[in-house]
């Protein structure tokens, strides 16, 4: 289901309107309903629903949707020891915008950021809110290995990785907080709609924090 | 238990995915060859979803400490028992003791009659290699990993018991390429190894045959008949199983 198109209300808020709706529907078939930015995918068993019927079925819930309204929920925090080892790409941020890296880790604990989408990793947030100021184009060249809880910006995006992988986004920090738990009853930290703010701590904090788990 | 001897390339636990997850990033994942991981859990009286064994090309070799039904599936198989070449596409057994090893092979499926038994991780035993969950500790297989066997159905307990009492090690039936047009691959290579476990040099590539479906057929001449056919075809014909290889 492709939003992107649509006028009026911003897309993520029709994606997480359909994906209530449908959650409710518990449509027959229906294995796993994947929102993104601004679509939303429909995985279903082909042996107890077809696509036409889905595609009737989302026209009708289309027709008759209502918005639902973002909640207004605490922001969650996750802290983030910015720079140095853990941060490698503040500076080259800062100096991408002939800026101080210290104006750059005020602009980030500034925002107030709405997770846009969890995907590329378990876990993974895309985070809509990053202050203009710190837009940034991925990096030429992708590291192979960016370390689990590294805090990026690629783009108009920030996020945290969750676990250690390949990575072109600009990192400027690093938290101790454990992003996705796959044994947990809640898995991922995030998901879509949460707010999040970051907040600055001391290596000495990290280091602390990452001791105890 | 499953004693890793050699590891491979890159062997992990896989089953049919982790579905219902991704709005939490996480990958469906699962089999490469979903059609050989559900066929050779069939062949070994397993829900086909089972947890199984996936080795990246070759140079793997386990050892079972208990008695085993196990099925080889997937593209270009060589592999031996004991030393013993032994085919894909069809059960067999294995003593307590015994090493199967796979020399070659692209994607290969090894299903074990019980499943590996790894606890499930959101809802799933596959290995989710990049977040590190699932499957065996999240990750491939190293040298000296001791892989639990879950329960084995009771018809693979009757299968075990009749080639037992068949003397048989390898069972005279299989499945074949009306169930996987993939199988047909498999057809001519005798599985015959030298020492240094090296498939032979092959003779020359006999005739192919168009079966009409897309898919070509080596000629049935080098093959022999089997025993006792598994599945008809749709249009109610027998199903042709001049394919497969003679048992050995």
């Amino acid at each position: 289901v492709d939003v992107s198109a649509a006028n009026g209300p911003p897309s993520r808020v029709l994606v997480r309107s359909i994906a209530a709706r449908l959650a409710g529907e518990a449509l027959a078939g229906v294995v796993a309903i994947v929102p993104a930015i601004q679509s939303l995918t429909l995985h279903y068993d082909p042996r107890r629903t077809d696509f036409g019927a889905l595609r009737d079925a989302i026209g009708t819930i289309m027709a008759t949707l209502a918005l639902t309204a973002e909640p207004d929920v605490e922001p969650i925090i996750i802290p983030v020891c910015y720079g140095g080892e853990y941060g490698p790409d503040l500076d080259d941020v800062a100096a991408a915008h002939q800026t101080t890296p210290a104006a750059v880790i005020a602009a980030h604990t500034d925002g107030l950021y709405t997770v846009a989408m969890i995907g590329f990793l378990p876990g993974f947030p895309y985070l809509e809110g990053l202050a203009p100021a710190l837009h940034t184009p991925r990096r030429a060249t992708p590291r192979t290995a960016v370390p689990a809880g590294s805090v990026g910006i690629g783009g108009s995006s920030t996020g945290v990785y969750p676990f250690t992988s390949p990575g072109g986004w600009h990192i400027i920090g690093r938290t101790p907080r454990v992003l996705f738990s796959p044994t947990s009853a809640r898995p991922s930290l995030l998901q879509a709609g949460d707010r999040v703010r970051f907040a600055a701590i001391t290596e000495a904090s990290l280091r602390m924090l990452m001791a105890t788990p | 238990m499953i004693r890793v001897r050699q590891p491979g390339i890159q062997t992990t636990v896989q089953d049919l995915g982790r579905m219902g997850w991704q709005h939490l990033g996480v990958p469906v994942g699962g089999a490469m060859d979903t059609q050989a991981h559900r066929i050779a859990n069939l062949l070994v009286a397993n829900d086909e979803r089972a947890a199984v064994l996936e080795c990246a090309l070759g140079g793997v070799a386990l050892q079972f400490t208990v008695e085993a039904l196990v099925a080889l599936a997937g593209r270009d198989v060589t592999a031996s028992l004991d030393g013993t070449p032994i085919v894909p596409w069809r059960p067999f057994r294995i003593e307590p003791g015994a090493l199967l090893a796979l020399h070659t092979g692209g994607r290969t499926t090894i299903a074990i009659a019980g499943g590996i038994d790894v606890p499930l991780v959101l809802d799933a035993r596959g290995t989710s290699l990049r977040a590190g969950f699932g499957g065996w500790h999240g990750r491939a297989l190293k040298r000296d990993d001791a892989l639990p066997i879950g329960k084995p159905s009771p018809v693979a307990e009757r299968i075990r018991e009749h080639l037992v009492g068949t003397r048989r090690t390898i069972a005279a039936w299989g499945a074949g390429p009306d169930l996987v047009p993939a199988v047909r691959c498999h057809l001519s290579r005798r599985a015959r190894l030298r020492p240094h476990g090296l498939p032979p040099h092959r003779s020359p590539t006999p005739p192919h045959h168009s079966t009409g479906n897309g898919f070509v057929r080596r000629d049935r001449r080098h093959h022999s008949a089997p025993p006792r056919r598994i599945a008809d075809r749709a249009d109610g014909r027998p199903a042709d199983h001049g394919w497969l290889p003679s048992p050995r």
